[in-house]
């Protein structure tokens, strides 16, 4: 048989619940419409709560002496299948289901596991701050909030306000302007992150003549530039600290010995990455690198061969340049640049003159937070002596 | 021919009176008297049964005036000083406000508001009130600053089917003149105008202090300094539109109102600035007003607690530096 | 000015009286049975927030509801469900609003006794008490000045409302302005629990005409006759030129406040008293007494107004609710100059 629920009415504005105190009818006991069923008590009386159709009292599941929110059901009337459709329908009242939903005891606040917040001064003027006009404005020109430090503000404590930005872009309307590539865009990002860190460079000279002649017995002769790698990687295999990365307190050690060979494209330089080349014999390296460099140059590096290199290498000799700070990725702590190998007169103790030998220098950019300049140097030595016996490579 | 601010309140009466039979004025004083400051002059004889003399009862005033807008008139209820609102407040904000929304029936009155401080008025009969009216839904809330907007302002607000809370300011009454009355626009209620253009800094106000900020822009702009002056003209609705075009180009803001400042008009265009043109901003937005006490009765005490000139320019410099 | 009927105007027993008596109490016995209704559900949990009944004072109120015209207006208070029947309201207003249904007057904006059709002459009020007074002073202004003529505004208030400055300054101005005006004083000894030796320091209610310069009357609230003919006294006052007219009814309010109230604090000495009689027992005797109906005619007739009840009730019940869905959020008439910039 259809049912109609005997609902707790509100019975005066703030009242929340009221108590039992007596029910009138039993189970199975025929009603009237409108026939009170149970008293109730509130703070402010006692009154009755009335069926809300004819019927038989199916069930009553509320208890003498307990309260019960407004809107909870206490029980149930049979009823016609008329009474029950009309009364379970939207329209037969307002007392809506979320007032029985009223939560009695709040949850208390749990505040959440290493939730870390750095306070920000209630009061602050000025200062180096980018107003939110200006983060627009520069988010709309495609600049970073290093950009803006470049500029000279006038505000208060040095704030570059939007009319500085204005000007400042005024200025520069009358250049000829081209637009920034892509890949100019993303080498000018990496290298704005990666400077964010002191970087320091130390550098060493070291004879070209061993490795010459150990690749002409190679049938894909590696270059000079993967000689260095294999010494680094060796180097770094044996004190993997060398390569370290920094987070926080924690030294993050690494898992791979991972090195890029930076390589140039059409409008910047892509870094290949060669896994675990600790591993790889010298010998295999220069087939190795070919594949790399065209896949690089026609953008098609394969995933692991992308990014997660932990140093580098990079050759500018062929750019005539002998020696350079290079500047390491990010993710890096450390790149080694190779320079332009020349012949110098190097002072030979066993005859007491100068010999020519062929020299190259080595300069090693490295995180100066991860190393200082006694772990440079031995780095940079260890590399020297394997490349003075390519053997071992 | 010159027309006053007070002229033009008269000349708008006149008009509605003229043209449309069910416009009737009620208020203390206003028949034969002319009214406290001879807002209605001369409108009794012109308009005889028309221009209505009332006890001292504001509370009565608006609920009569309530009543005959559902019989369809169109009253016009003169306070004589916004300071005496508050005795008609429940009429106004619980009868005339939610009439509409609880019957569908509009309530087509206008309440005007002697409002605004003179030298010597002291507390009770210088109160500017719009930002208390502003907060109740049902109403419209207009503050004109020029002769014109008075007049055209006016003449909407009777025609308009909503209650309006016309706030005149007492002391622009006969301070502010204009050459000639303009040709009723009928769709000014909710539009801001821009009262003067600015590269640097936008000054929001309406009522009598903009012709605070405009003296203060000219001051300013003997040092270069361009300050864009918004008169908003009616605060309910407020025209957010125009304020967040003239952030666009300025950057910056100060809102400055006679009245006291906790949740006023400055500080509802300053909520909606914050909202909604937040990258606009190129500096903390800022409020001038009266400072937070009971208008004092001593010209210079009350000189000294409402927004003046000197203050709006020194405000205007210290923003620009931040 | 100050008058204080006892004998009656028209004779009692004149057969167009009957008409009209018989007419009343059915509207008395309705009214009765609805709030009943209406109180019931609130205690079955179908009604929110407080409901508010005219028990004891059905005479008074459908004495006003008879007595006014078609085009007259009419601005009851709470406990004035006889008369708003007997003006015209449809059963189905009172049981839509209370029941929260989309084809409520009000359509769930405003609820229980807050409910009128302006423009057919019933002014539904704001809780405020003395508001309305003003309200309807003003409509009459209206219709002075637009030459209507021969109508009459006639408006409820408890003793508690006369305290209010509303109260004062509304009557006021009726007074000053001479208009039809005719404001029905339902004294029923209590406000909320406040009684009148706390409400009024006055000897008797109606003495205040004096103060305001206008006419007094005085009835007794439980008799159905007198009510209907101090009311009708005052009504043609008005009508006639007669200026505001103010008639006080003497009674006993036989319920609480409001249903949540169980009146613990009204004194039981009261009830004894002939004010504490019901009206609707003393109206049932005088139909008896004067022969007019039979116990079997008024046994039928309580039966029809359970069913008319029930009935509407019923319908009401299968209408749609009102939901936020439906609703514009528009408080403004002109849709222009919504300001919803927020």
């Amino acid at each position: 048989m259809p049912k109609v629920p005997i609902i707790m009415p509100q019975l005066g504005e703030s009242i929340a619940e009221a108590t039992i105190v007596r029910f009138c009818v039993e189970v199975g006991d025929g009603v009237e419409i409108d026939q009170e069923i149970i008293e109730v008590e509130t703070n402010k009386a006692v009154m009755g709560v009335t069926t809300p159709c004819a019927g038989k009292i199916e069930s009553l599941s509320a208890s003498v002496n307990e309260a019960y929110p407004i809107g909870t059901v206490l029980g149930y009337v049979e009823a016609s299948v008329e009474d029950a459709e009309r009364l379970n329908a939207a329209g037969a009242g307002p007392i809506a289901e979320g007032a029985a939903q009223i939560e009695r005891e709040p949850v208390p606040f749990q505040p959440s596991e290493g939730a870390r917040g750095v306070a920000a001064p209630i009061r602050s003027e000025g200062g180096p701050f980018i107003s939110p006009r200006v983060r627009a404005q520069i988010d709309d020109l495609g600049w970073s909030q290093q950009d803006i430090g470049l500029l000279a503000g006038t505000g208060k404590a040095g704030r570059v306000t939007a009319r500085d930005l204005e000007n400042y872009l005024a200025t520069l309307e009358s250049s000829p302007t081209e637009k920034a590539s892509a890949m100019r865009l993303a080498v000018s990002d990496s290298m704005r992150r990666s400077w964010a860190r002191p970087l320091a460079t130390a550098g060493i000279a070291f004879p070209l003549d061993p490795l010459l002649n150990h690749r002409k017995q190679i049938e894909i002769p590696p270059g000079p530039a993967l000689y260095v790698a294999k010494a680094l990687a060796l180097a770094i295999s044996e004190h993997p600290a060398y390569a370290a990365r920094l987070a926080g307190d924690r030294l993050i050690l690494p898992k791979s010995i991972d090195i890029g060979i930076a390589v140039e494209v059409e409008d910047g330089i892509i870094v290949p990455v060669i896994r675990n080349l600790d591993q790889q014999p010298i010998s295999k390296l220069g087939k190795v690198y070919q594949d790399l460099v065209s896949a690089a140059r026609t953008r098609r590096l394969p995933e692991e061969a992308r990014e997660g290199s932990i140093a580098s290498v990079t050759n500018f000799g062929p750019l005539g340049i002998t020696w350079a700070t290079p500047i390491p990725l990010p993710n890096e702590t450390l790149i080694v640049g190779l320079g332009r190998g020349e012949k110098r007169p190097v002072w030979d103790e066993a005859s007491g003159q100068f010999k020519p030998v062929s020299m190259a220098e080595l300069t090693i950019t490295f995180d100066h937070r991860i190393m200082d300049g006694g772990a440079s140097g031995r780095l940079i030595q260890r590399m020297v002596t394997l490349l003075a016996s390519p053997d071992s490579l | 021919m010159s027309i006053t601010y007070l002229e033009a309140i008269r000349e708008a009466q006149a008009k509605a009176l003229r043209d449309d039979p069910r416009v009737y004025i009620y208020g203390q004083d206003v028949g034969d008297f002319g009214g406290a400051f001879k807002a209605t002059k001369n409108l009794a004889k012109e308009f005889p049964g028309r221009v209505l003399d009332s006890p001292i009862s504001e509370d009565a005033m608006v609920g009569s005036v309530v009543g005959a807008a559902i019989e369809g008139m169109r009253p016009i209820v003169e306070m004589q000083f916004s300071d005496f609102s508050s005795n008609a407040f429940n009429q106004i904000i619980n009868q005339a406000a939610a009439f509409h929304w609880r019957t569908n029936i509009p309530c087509p009155i206008t309440i005007r508001m002697p409002s605004g401080g003179n030298p010597g008025s002291g507390p009770f009969h210088s109160q500017t009130l719009e930002s208390v009216y502003a907060h109740f839904p049902g109403l419209i809330v207009m503050t004109p600053a020029t002769v014109e907007d008075a007049y055209d302002l006016l003449l909407e607000a009777i025609a308009i089917d909503d209650p309006v809370i016309f706030c005149e300011h007492k002391f622009l009454y006969n301070r502010v003149k204009a050459e000639k009355l303009p040709e009723p626009n009928g769709q000014t209620a909710g539009k801001a105008r821009i009262a003067r253009p600015g590269r640097d800094l936008t000054i929001v106000s309406y009522s009598a202090t903009v012709h605070d900020a405009l003296l203060a822009a000219q001051d300013l702009a003997r040092s270069g300094i361009q300050v864009e002056v918004i008169d908003l003209r009616t605060v309910k609705p407020l025209d957010t539109e125009a304020v967040l075009a003239s952030i666009a180009n300025t950057g910056r803001l100060l809102c400055v109102g006679e009245s006291w400042p906790w949740g006023g008009v400055n500080a509802e265009v300053i909520a909606r600035v914050a909202t909604k043109g937040f990258h606009l901003l190129d500096s903390p937005p800022q409020r001038l007003n009266s400072r937070d006490v009971p208008i004092p009765y001593h010209p210079d005490l009350w000189r000294a607690s409402r927004p003046s000139v000197a203050m709006i320019v020194e405000r205007v410099r210290q923003i620009l530096q931040w | 000015m100050l008058n204080t009927l006892k004998e009656p105007q028209r004779d009692a027993l004149q057969s167009g009286f009957q008409e009209q008596y018989v007419k009343a109490f059915k509207w008395m016995l309705l009214a009765r049975t609805v709030e009943e209704k209406v109180a019931n559900l609130w205690r079955a949990g179908k009604i929110a927030g407080g409901v508010y009944i005219g028990k004891g004072q059905e005479a008074v109120s459908v004495a006003t509801g008879t007595m006014l015209r078609r085009g007259d207006i009419f601005a009851p208070l709470i406990r004035d469900q006889a008369g708003r029947l007997a003006f015209g309201e449809p059963l189905l207003d009172i049981l839509r609003t209370y029941l929260g249904v989309k084809t409520a007057p009000a359509r769930g904006r405003d609820g229980n006794v807050h409910r009128g059709h302006p423009r057919e002459g019933t002014y539904p009020m704001i809780s405020h008490l003395g508001a309305m007074i003003s309200v309807v002073a003003g409509s009459l202004l209206a219709r002075r000045m637009k030459g209507i003529t021969g109508t009459v505004g006639a408006t409820s208030i408890g003793d508690g409302g006369t305290s209010t400055g509303a109260f004062h300054e509304g009557l006021n101005f009726a007074a000053v302005e001479k208009l039809p005006l005719v404001l029905v004083v339902t004294n029923n000894q209590y406000a909320y629990s406040t009684p009148n030796s706390k409400q009024f320091a006055c000897h008797d209610l109606v003495d205040k005409a004096v103060g305001y310069g206008i006419e007094g009357y005085s009835m007794d609230g439980t008799d159905l006759r007198q009510c209907l003919e101090v009311v009708g006294h005052a009504v043609d006052r008005a009508r006639s030129g007669g200026g505001p007219q103010m008639v006080v009814a003497t009674c006993l309010r036989l319920t609480g406040h409001a249903e949540h109230d169980d009146a613990s604090y009204m004194d039981e000495e009261l009830f004894k008293q002939s004010l504490g009689r019901d009206c609707i027992d003393a109206t049932e005797s005088f139909l008896l007494e004067q022969n007019w109906v039979d116990e079997t005619t008024l046994t039928t007739w309580r039966q029809e107004a359970k069913a008319e009840v029930e009935a509407a009730t019923q319908q009401v019940q299968r209408e749609p609710a009102c939901t936020p869905a439906d609703e514009d959020w528009m408080p403004l008439a002109t849709r222009r100059l919504a300001d919803f910039d927020f």
